[in-house]
């Protein structure tokens, strides 16, 4: 399997697992797009906007003393973006719906960006 | 009573050297948010979110706030350019190829908030470059315009911070600020 169908599967199957998850892609750190289960919304921008947050988020953890980022997420009324840290290359991002199980969303989000980056090296 | 903090933004395009001007510029430490460049551009990381700095020039406060290039992160162009005062877009005269997205990135912002600007030509030492007058007219803008400069020497920054802040503030910076800028 090639390196962009796995990391698709991973996606599939996150979505799977996450019915009511509205949509999750794959960004490279540096904002490029690689892969994608998104049905709305330009997933070009939102690969390069989850980069951006994770870049200020890993800058926060350095200045505040809190070690290597993990994850951070976007909240709004209508639903939530949460955002993975997959190795040093890759970036995990899940649009979800407000409310929801967020404790199941993380913990198979958290396996899946694992995945991520061991599929990125 | 202190003056409130000057912003200036500095833009261009990738490989113009925005981030290695808020560094050379910069008496506080310099917040980066580089990460490894997966496309090839001719450098090993690229800025993702901002590079921000800060200088005082006498009693002013000049706060530097650098963009990514890319145009994908063009929301980081409005974003950073909120409440700003002047915007330094820097163009790497080696790179004729990069002169377009430069256009592009001015008329995005300027679009969009009406804010002084200077260009500031990098990349000039470059075996092969184009002159500022020939760029002051592919960008059709008054030579006074444009100003030369090598990212890495303060003495440069500073002069183009200063011609950016006579284009900025009524009164003109004084020329004690120039020296002041110089001394920094």
């Amino acid at each position: 399997m090639s390196l962009s169908d796995r990391l698709q599967s991973i996606l599939n199957e996150l979505r799977s697992a996450l019915p009511d998850v509205r949509g999750a892609l794959i960004s490279s750190a540096d904002g490029m797009l690689i892969a994608q289960n998104v049905s709305s919304g330009d997933s070009n921008r939102m690969a390069a906007m989850v980069a951006t947050s994770l870049g200020l988020g890993k800058r926060m953890c350095e200045s505040f003393g809190a070690g290597n980022l993990s994850e951070t997420s976007v909240s709004g009324d209508a639903g939530q973006v949460f955002i993975y840290g997959a190795g040093s290359k890759g970036v995990l991002a899940v649009i979800n719906p407000a409310g929801g199980n967020i404790g199941l969303l993380h913990l198979e989000c958290r396996a899946a960006a694992r995945r991520v980056a061991e599929v990125l090296g | 009573m202190p003056h409130p903090p000057i912003k200036i933004v500095v833009s261009g395009p990738v490989g113009a050297g925005k981030t290695t001007f808020t560094r050379t510029m910069s008496t506080t430490e310099v917040v980066s948010t580089d990460e490894v460049a997966t496309e090839r551009i001719g450098k090993v990381s690229t800025t993702v979110a901002l590079d921000f700095g800060s200088l005082a020039v006498g009693e002013q406060e000049i706060m530097l706030f650098g963009t990514p290039g890319q145009e994908r992160f063009d929301y980081m162009w409005s974003v950073l350019c909120e409440g700003a005062t002047g915007l330094l877009l820097l163009v790497a005269a080696s790179r004729p190829g990069s002169f377009l997205k430069a256009r592009h990135i001015l008329e995005f912002i300027t679009s969009q908030v009406a804010i002084p600007y200077v260009i500031g030509v990098t990349h000039l030492d470059a075996p092969r470059h184009w002159e500022i007058d020939e760029i002051a007219d592919y960008f059709q803008v008054p030579p006074e315009h444009l100003v030369a400069l090598d990212a890495r020497s303060r003495g440069d920054g500073a002069r183009a911070l200063f011609r950016l802040l006579e284009r900025c503030l009524p009164e003109g910076p004084t020329s004690g600020q120039l020296t002041a800028l110089l001394q920094t």
